[in-house]
């Protein structure tokens, strides 16, 4: 006789609903002839079925009293939904009324607002334009000396951190 | 064809009372705890193994529910869903208390149903069902629960993955694995 399979497996093969593959015939023949593993299927079905019999606990008579106490206690429960849009037309609301009783002064907020964005947006277009030059007249050496920059600023971060965390009896690993 | 179609458009039990508790309707949502505070207590009375404990963590999966009915997910059934917020509040209660103690044994057996049987079997079914109940009660709180879903309340496999939070494929493993420790447990207590 084949030794014994692992349960797990032995299970598995009872278990599963569909499917006859080789080796599930092996497991489910041994499991039939022998002794030891249908001893052990045996006592599973029969704590299956004790345990089948086990019921849930009636819940204590005041249960549902207390749920309900705290319940009234507790908001009515709004769909988030009608929250969201019951914000959104609050900040419209208030949003128009700002300028229709603000007159001239959300005007002034408006311009100054765009003008900065168009002032911006020049400094950034300048900028890109700007690199864009230097990478296509100069790209390696920038890229060397910017490579060495960032080298230099690491090694002298990591020196200062190391120098502090030993300054602080801190040991540190190398 | 037929079958398919009628079990397609099946409606999930409850539909009505959680809409009428979304607008607020008290009465409807007090109907929902009546029909589903049995399951939901006796998965945290399997967890907790205390009734006082268990009665005031389901109290608390009540009110959380009624406070976020507006993101239950119509297409899921309602009591999986207070179940599966009863489930963490449960774990958050045990892992503050982190303790394994089967001190509670005796509390709980006072309140588990007796079994309906005839007379001259109930002492020892009594006796069976009390030692099953002992060695229940020694299992990890993911040994009892994964039992009880399944053997006690008859969920299906896919029931208990969506209350627990994992893979239908692993519930049976898991199942197998505490069935395995339980059987142990009663020969070990046999033996003594």
């Amino acid at each position: 006789m084949s030794s014994c399979p692992s349960l797990e497996s032995l299970f598995e093969a009872l278990e599963a609903p569909h499917g006859q593959s080789a080796a599930k015939e092996d497991l489910l023949a041994h499991a039939k002839d022998c002794g030891a593993c249908s001893a052990i299927v045996e006592e599973h079905r029969q704590l299956e079925k004790d345990l089948f019999r086990l019921a849930d606990p009636l819940p204590p008579p005041d249960l549902v009293m207390k749920v309900m106490a705290r319940v009234s206690l507790a908001p009515v429960p709004r769909r988030e939904l009608k929250v969201g849009l019951a914000i959104l037309s609050a900040t419209v609301t208030a949003a128009v009324s700002a300028f229709v009783l603000g007159h001239g002064q959300v005007a002034a907020v408006g311009s100054s607002v765009a003008g900065s964005i168009v002032f911006w947006h020049g400094t950034a277009v300048g900028l890109s334009s700007a690199v864009g030059t230097v990478w296509r007249t100069a790209a390696v050496p920038m890229v060397t000396v910017m490579a060495g920059v960032l080298f230099a600023s690491l090694l002298s971060l990591r020196k200062l951190s190391g120098s502090e965390l030993s300054s602080k009896g801190v040991k540190v690993s190398a | 064809m037929g079958v398919f179609l009628a079990e397609g458009v099946q409606e999930l039990p409850h539909r009505a009372e959680v809409i009428a508790a979304r607008r607020g309707d008290r009465s409807a949502f007090e109907t929902l705890v009546r029909s589903v505070q049995r399951p939901v207590y006796g998965l945290c009375l399997r967890l907790l193994r205390t009734e006082a404990e268990a009665s005031e963590v389901t109290q608390e999966a009540f009110l959380r529910a009624y406070q976020h009915l507006g993101r239950y997910d119509d297409s899921k059934p309602f009591d999986l869903w207070v179940m599966a917020i009863a489930r963490n509040l449960c774990l958050d209660l045990l892992r503050r208390r982190s303790r394994v103690s089967t001190q509670d044994v005796d509390d709980m057996k006072d309140a588990l149903p007796s079994l309906q049987r005839s007379q001259e079997e109930v002492v020892i079914a009594h006796e069976e069902h009390l030692s099953l109940e002992s060695a229940l009660a020694t299992l990890s709180a993911d040994d009892r629960e994964v039992l009880a879903l399944y053997y006690v309340q008859r969920r299906t496999t896919k029931e208990i993955a969506s209350i627990v939070g994992v893979a239908p494929g692993t519930i049976m493993a898991r199942l197998f694995r505490a069935r395995e420790k339980l059987r142990k447990q009663m020969k070990t207590e046999d033996a003594s």
